[in-house]
């Protein structure tokens, strides 16, 4: 299967506000009031920011499962 | 010996005077009993004292020794355990609100083993709630034996504070991005976050399955490995390593960051220094992927620890500190690409420790760029990261490291210096940690307590 993803979307700048955090939440089984999403708005745009960091280093490289250091020993 | 003297004494020469028959295990688990109460009012270190029970296991202790059987380094010493792990008809209070508390049924896996080899289990330490980077305000942070208007640092700061103050040998922590090693640093005493997997978590309260570590704080490196060996059951020791012709790789960008205060540059320095003139070889590294370290360990924190504690913890969200309640929210908001992303940058990271690490024998730096603060500062990005800046990469990597007390800084308050290793080089680790102690001037009790 292939996915249509437009090529520029891990750059795209977060557009956050309470009401979509509220909604997001609730797709992912948590209620939050308006009032925390408000709360929480400034740190969420960092951390997807930071991911957006991520995204733009080349990582092709690396699984995302395994041994955290990476190889089994360094004489691997 | 004196009080102070045996309460300041190492596990291997209270040992020795167990099996010389000059002290036995019920007269210094009184002794630390005695401690705790004279000094826990001041540091809030215990969530929970066990005198019943330790007086019990010191006298069955004393029993087995005189009949012959011994279990080794550990056999009749009093330790203490995070409360954060499971101990058999004893609360587990995880630093929380009493709406949170559990009773266990059953040991944790750390504790069935630290019965096995004998040691007896004080009490159950104080942490940061849900060993989640905040303070509780009704459970109070435990201060610091150096100063008790400072931290003791966490999460696992009820564990290095009694340790430092001579209320018992050695400790358990638990340590996801430095939660060992930081109070180690700011107490003054040696505290290893072993390599990933090589202690058993079952029975502990975790954060996060694939960070989250066990190890032991202690007053020297010696002791750490009688204490990680009783955890892991495997021998571990920890005579000083041979620093002629050893290369260590110093992080540059740790040393010199501008958070590191003169206090802890000044210590770092002299040790470094000492280090040289002792023969090894130091050279200066730069890691890549240093600068984004801190957020991708948020990244596989805050949905990791939301998935394991955020629906029971979140049924009670007013009783939570609310740094710990922002968190688990926040980890259910994160988009689950930001997680895979994440883990595949440790693997990353990992590739470039790894490289060092093929290069050098082990990897120097600060523990913690500050001395003790007042308070445990926040996690996030108004703080700059700045108390996880040193620790963070060995949770990302798996990589032993331990924080080990290396000179005094400002307001005369502990510095460490920390040393990580290659996968499953622990006791490597701790044998530097222990030529270290052997180079620099050792540190004295606390002013506070002595």
């Amino acid at each position: 299967m292939v996915l249509a993803m437009p090529a520029d979307q891990p750059q795209a700048d977060p557009k956050l506000d309470a009401a979509t955090i509220c909604q997001l939440a609730r797709l992912a089984g948590l209620e939050l009031e308006p009032a925390r999403a408000e709360r929480l708005l400034a740190d969420l745009v960092a951390l997807i920011a930071a991911d957006r960091r991520l995204a733009a280093l080349d990582l092709d490289d690396y699984a995302a499962t395994g041994d955290p250091w990476g190889r089994s020993s360094v004489d691997d | 010996m004196t009080d102070p003297a045996i309460a300041f004494a190492g596990i291997a020469a209270i040992g020795a005077r167990y099996r010389d028959g000059s002290l036995s295990p019920s007269e210094v688990t009184s002794l630390c009993l005695e401690r705790i109460a004279t000094h826990d009012p001041e540091l809030n270190a215990f969530l929970s004292i066990l005198s019943e029970s330790a007086l019990d296991q010191a006298a069955s202790a004393e029993a087995e020794l005189r009949s012959g059987r011994d279990r080794g380094p550990l056999h009749g010493v009093p330790v203490a355990i995070k409360d954060l792990m499971a101990m058999a008809g004893v609360p587990t209070k995880f630093g929380a609100d009493p709406i949170f508390h559990e009773a266990p049924e059953r040991d944790a896996a750390m504790v069935r083993r630290l019965r096995a080899a004998g040691a007896v289990i004080v009490g159950k330490t104080n942490l940061l709630e849900f060993a989640y980077g905040a303070v509780n305000p009704r459970v109070g942070q435990t201060n610091n034996p150096w100063n008790p208007e400072r931290t003791s640092g966490g999460s696992s700061g009820g564990s290095a504070a009694a340790v430092a103050a001579g209320l018992c040998y050695a400790a358990v922590g638990t340590d996801t991005a430095g939660s060992i090693r930081i109070p180690a640093a700011y107490c003054g005493v040696a505290g290893l976050k072993p390599t990933y997997g090589l202690v058993d978590l079952d029975g502990v309260s975790l954060l996060s399955w694939s960070l989250d570590h066990a190890g032991p704080i202690a007053r020297s490196c010696a002791d750490a490995a009688a204490m990680l060996a009783g955890l892991t059951g495997r021998p571990v020791t920890a005579t000083p390593a041979e620093l002629a012709g050893l290369r260590l790789g110093v992080i540059a960008a740790h040393r010199d960051a501008a958070a590191v205060t003169p206090g802890v540059r000044a210590a770092f320095a002299a040790a470094c220094r000492a280090l040289g003139e002792a023969g090894a070889l130091l050279e200066d590294v730069s890691p890549g992927g240093l600068e984004q370290m801190a957020r991708a360990l948020m990244q596989v924190l805050l949905p990791e620890a939301s998935v394991i504690l955020g629906p029971r913890l979140l049924r009670h969200a007013g009783a939570l500190a609310e740094q710990t309640r922002a968190q688990l929210e926040l980890g259910f908001l994160l988009p689950a690409t930001a997680h895979v992303r994440a883990q595949r940058f440790r693997r990353y990271l990992g590739a470039q420790f790894l490289g060092l690490l093929t290069a050098c024998d082990a990897l120097i730096s600060p523990s913690v760029p500050f001395e003790a603060p007042i308070e445990d500062p926040p996690i996030d990005e108004a703080s700059g990261f700045g108390e996880l800046l040193c620790s963070t990469p060995a949770n990302l990597c798996g990589l032993p490291s331990l924080s080990v007390f290396c000179g005094q800084g400002e307001g005369g308050l502990p510095v460490g210096l920390q040393i990580t290793g290659r996968p499953h080089g622990d006791e490597l680790v701790l044998r530097l940690g222990a030529a270290v102690e052997r180079l620099m001037p050792p540190a004295p009790p606390p002013r506070f307590i002595a």
